[in-house]
């Protein structure tokens, strides 16, 4: 089953009692951060797709007393994060960043002892010009993009406001058939 | 809550590693043991804290998020 790594933003940061709530609400793969005095769970969540990760860990947080006010994506990802964008085995990528296969000039990590740390932002760069393809935009940067956007909105309209906009998906899975 | 001196007491070894490699000039790593939150990393600079579990369901992803934060908060 695969990781799937985003930011979840909370409509207050936790004080010293949330912690074991978020904890013990299945927040386990998370890592709260209080960021600019707001709160943040960096999420890595196993899951069959990223949407149900996403919609597990609101659920999650929501349990645990807070409200989930938008996502967030991060640039830095591990090689194992790198390996499941590209549909690569985690050993294929790991060559290639140790420069023993491909066409060299992997990009080098930015983090510096411990676990090395990516720019998503390179690496889907340098592997579009050595092997084709368009990796910059990934489909999970739409989807979390897509659950952002919902995230907000939800926060804007009352429940029956949003339930009654919700036919607005529906309409464009028809003019998409 | 008293300041560790010295970083790498976590019982998870993947987050010992992250915990020596940030600056200790720049970062202050706290000691807490209060449930399920071993401490907490604050950037010296900003105030910005991101915290350390006991237990976490994947020691490698705490210490990774440890990591980033430690990325973002080069001031």
């Amino acid at each position: 089953m695969p990781t799937y790594e985003f930011t979840v933003l909370l409509d207050r940061a936790p004080e010293a009692q949330d912690f074991d709530l978020i904890f013990e609400s299945g927040l386990d793969d998370s890592t709260p951060e209080i960021r600019e005095g707001r709160g943040v769970l960096n999420i890595a969540r196993d899951a069959d797709t990223l949407s149900t990760a996403i919609v597990s860990a609101v659920e999650n947080v929501e349990r645990a007393g807070f409200r989930v006010v938008g996502l967030g994506t991060e640039d830095l990802v591990s090689l194992k994060t790198i390996a499941r964008r590209l549909d690569r085995t985690y050993e294929s990528v790991r060559l290639l960043a140790a420069g023993k296969r491909g066409a060299g000039g992997f990009p080098a990590p930015l983090s510096g002892d411990g676990w090395a740390l990516y720019s998503w932002a390179g690496v889907s760069a340098w592997f579009s010009s050595n092997y084709g393809g368009a990796y910059s935009v990934s489909d999970d940067n739409r989807v979390i993009a897509a659950a952002d956007h919902l995230l907000r909105a939800r926060a804007l309209v009352s429940a029956p406001v949003l339930d009654g906009l919700a036919g607005l998906g529906r309409r464009a899975r028809r003019t998409e058939a | 809550m008293h300041e560790v001196v010295g970083p790498g007491r976590h019982p998870k070894n993947p987050i010992n590693q992250a915990l020596k490699a940030i600056s200790s000039s720049r970062f202050a790593v706290l000691e807490i043991h209060s449930g399920h939150r071993w401490g907490v990393v604050i950037c010296r600079a900003c105030g910005d804290e991101i915290a350390i579990w006991s237990t976490p369901r994947v020691p490698e992803n705490n210490a990774a998020a440890i990591q980033r934060f430690a990325e973002r908060h080069k001031h």
